[in-house]
């Protein structure tokens, strides 16, 4: 049944703490579960934990947890931008990389550093107002790229699979060759390299970026559940959902904003990170079922511990260099994405 | 609940595709649409629906016109099956005749949610293709499933007498289309009885002696105008389907059958746009 009650959010609640310690954990420092324990027990000014040392405390503080942290909040707001997209759509393969949103992100963060970097208006901006600047044209630029790519993939209220994965090889194309000039035209000091921008990294995470993108990801993964019921309806057809009472111009539109807001600042911080918002609701469909707010929940929580996972994995496999954490969700998302697209080859749906 | 649509025109670009269009659907009848592919049967529908803006003239639901009519609150009195459905999800047949609550329950279903789900289900008699998945279903089964669903959605709350008087506005868009012969029959029954409970069904049919069995009134289009409405022997009769298909057709009577049968006359196939 749609709606029955599960159980599984606390099963993935409890799988992203575990992960969330197991990440802290690893790296050329060990910290383990009880070092953490000690840490917040000293903080509180506890008794215990008192001979926990200073140099392992500002590694867990102002290291691993800000990464750990904003791995999570990424992760998060991938994933359930990825499920309203496929909500919009109406199909699974549409995931905010693959159709060229993550691209167009980029592009304005790409633009936006280039331009105003040398602005001295800009540079007198404290550094937590400069990215919340750079989020909320991220997150404008990725509203213009799925509204660009929703009316360009639908005909008569349909999306058409070919023109939306089509629609979206050229904008990812254009939009990749314009960061790469960019990046290639820049001085080093003002941009990061292009392979952050097209490869993704959780390089860097300090606390004011993790506070920057805080309200960009928490509401919409706080809000878009509630939209859950609606997207259900929809499901059966735009026109259906409105014979069912749902206002589908306002759903549309609240889906568009509050999925790109989380897209762009993930953008914004970490470059693009592909497939988790294809691999996390596929895999979550699968166990907790097709209920958009259920689907919603635990795909908030189960992209938080994947992308935690694909970081600790980009930073042990060549340590102490590190790998672009894009290459490893595209190593896990490729083939579930070959795999859903065989899936709707089969159900004939491939034209509608 | 009636429903009154009164000089309906619709038109796409300057193709004008309703023209003047007038009738009252009465509740407790089952009122079917008939007429050519394209004669605009399904555009008048989608007007009644409230799917379409931009027609002009008046459509009301007792009195009140669906235009001023909040969405949520249309969606509690009128049920609509659309011909096409796109599902690409996954969804249990269970799940899709839920939606049809929808409008009804706020974060989740309640027991009599359930109940009315499983009625419908048993009435369509896809109660035993509950868990399978809608997508893997034939046409004629999907069907029945989406019939299932806007019996659900027109169950008003809280009535636990079943037998209790149902109001609202049923449309269908040829509900039958893909059903084998019995389902066919056993779904015009349906809507017989829902119309004798209460509900003011309108359908579109292409099977003239479908509609000459079940139909209480019918309303023949051509060209986006109605050739003839009214009673089933004074609208099925060889003029008024030569007019509206342009086949010749012969009206038969029998002892066993007190309503019309149709069949086409015999060599006579040669229509006016097909010369064979």
């Amino acid at each position: 049944m749609l709606y029955q009650k599960s159980w599984y959010t606390i099963l993935f609640f409890c799988l992203l703490i575990a992960v969330a310690v197991y990440s802290i954990g690893v790296g050329a420092v060990h910290i383990t579960p009880t070092d953490i324990i000690k840490i917040f027990s000293q903080s509180l000014g506890f008794a215990y934990g008192a001979d926990i040392d200073e140099g392992l405390k500002n590694i867990f503080l102002f290291i691993r947890l800000p990464r750990v942290v904003l791995g999570m909040l990424i992760g998060a707001g991938l994933a359930v931008s990825g499920v309203a997209m496929q909500g919009l759509f109406r199909n699974p393969l549409a995931d905010p990389t693959l159709i060229g949103i993550s691209a167009g992100a980029s592009l304005s963060a790409v633009s936006v550093i280039v331009v105003f970097s040398s602005l001295p208006f800009y540079k007198a901006l404290p550094e937590q107002y400069q990215y919340y600047f750079l989020n909320i044209v991220t997150f404008i630029g990725a509203a213009l790229t799925s509204l660009l790519v929703f009316r360009m993939s639908r005909a008569k209220g349909i999306t058409v699979l070919a023109t939306l994965l089509l629609g979206g090889l050229a904008i990812n194309a254009i939009c990749r060759a314009s960061v790469d000039l960019l990046t290639y035209i820049a001085d080093d000091a003002q941009i990061r390299n292009a392979t952050f921008w097209s490869m993704g990294s959780l390089n860097g995470a300090t606390w004011v970026i993790v506070l920057s993108i805080v309200p960009f990801i928490l509401i919409p993964v706080i809000v878009l559940p509630f939209l859950g019921k609606a997207l259900n309806a929809f499901a059966l057809g735009e026109k259906e959902a409105q014979f069912l009472g749902v206002n589908v111009k306002r759903l549309k539109l609240m889906v568009i904003v509050f999925a790109t807001m989380a897209v762009g600042a993930s953008v914004a911080v970490a470059g693009i990170i592909g497939f988790i918002g294809l691999i996390v609701p596929h895999i979550v469909r699968r166990i907790s079922g097709e209920n958009y707010t259920l689907l919603l929940v635990n795909s908030a929580l189960f992209g938080a511990t994947l992308l935690t996972l694909s970081d600790v994995l980009s930073r042990t496999i060549i340590a102490p260099a590190e790998l672009p954490i894009g290459i490893i969700t595209a190593f896990i998302g490729t083939p579930v994405f070959v795999f859903l697209l065989i899936q709707q080859k089969k159900q004939l749906k491939f034209s509608l | 609940m009636n429903i009154v649509a009164q000089n309906i025109h619709f038109s796409v670009g300057k193709k004008s595709i309703l023209k003047g269009v007038n009738f009252t659907a009465k509740a407790g009848k089952v009122l079917g649409i008939l007429g050519q592919n394209g004669a605009g049967k399904s555009t008048l529908l989608n007007c009644l629906a409230g799917a379409l803006k931009g027609y002009t003239g008046k459509i009301a639901i007792n009195n009140m016109d669906i235009d001023r009519m909040q969405i949520q609150q249309l969606a509690k009195q009128r049920a609509v099956l659309s011909q096409n459905h796109s599902i690409t999800q996954l969804f249990k047949c269970s799940d899709i005749v839920m939606m049809g609550r929808y409008p009804h329950f706020s974060t989740s279903p309640s027991k009599f949610d359930m109940e009315v789900v499983e009625r419908a289900m048993y009435e369509m008699q896809v109660n035993k293709l509950a868990d399978r998945y809608y997508v893997q279903l034939s046409g004629g089964e999907q069907q029945r499933v989406q019939m299932a669903r806007v019996i659900a959605q027109l169950q008003n709350n809280h009535s636990d007498n079943s037998t209790q008087k149902k109001t609202g506005v049923l449309l269908l868009d040829e509900p039958i289309s893909n059903m084998d012969i019995l389902f066919q029959h056993h779904s015009m029954k349906m809507a017989r009885k829902l119309a004798k409970d209460g509900l003011t069904v309108i359908v579109i049919l292409h099977d003239l002696n479908l509609a000459a069995q079940y139909c209480d009134e019918l309303l023949l289009m051509h060209g986006g105008e109605v050739v003839e409405q009214g009673e089933i022997e004074q609208v099925l009769t060889p003029d008024n389907i030569y007019t509206a298909y342009g086949i010749n057709i012969k009206v038969l009577k029998t002892v066993e059958h007190p309503y019309p049968i149709m069949v086409p006359v015999m060599n006579e196939y040669t229509t006016q746009s097909i010369k064979i």
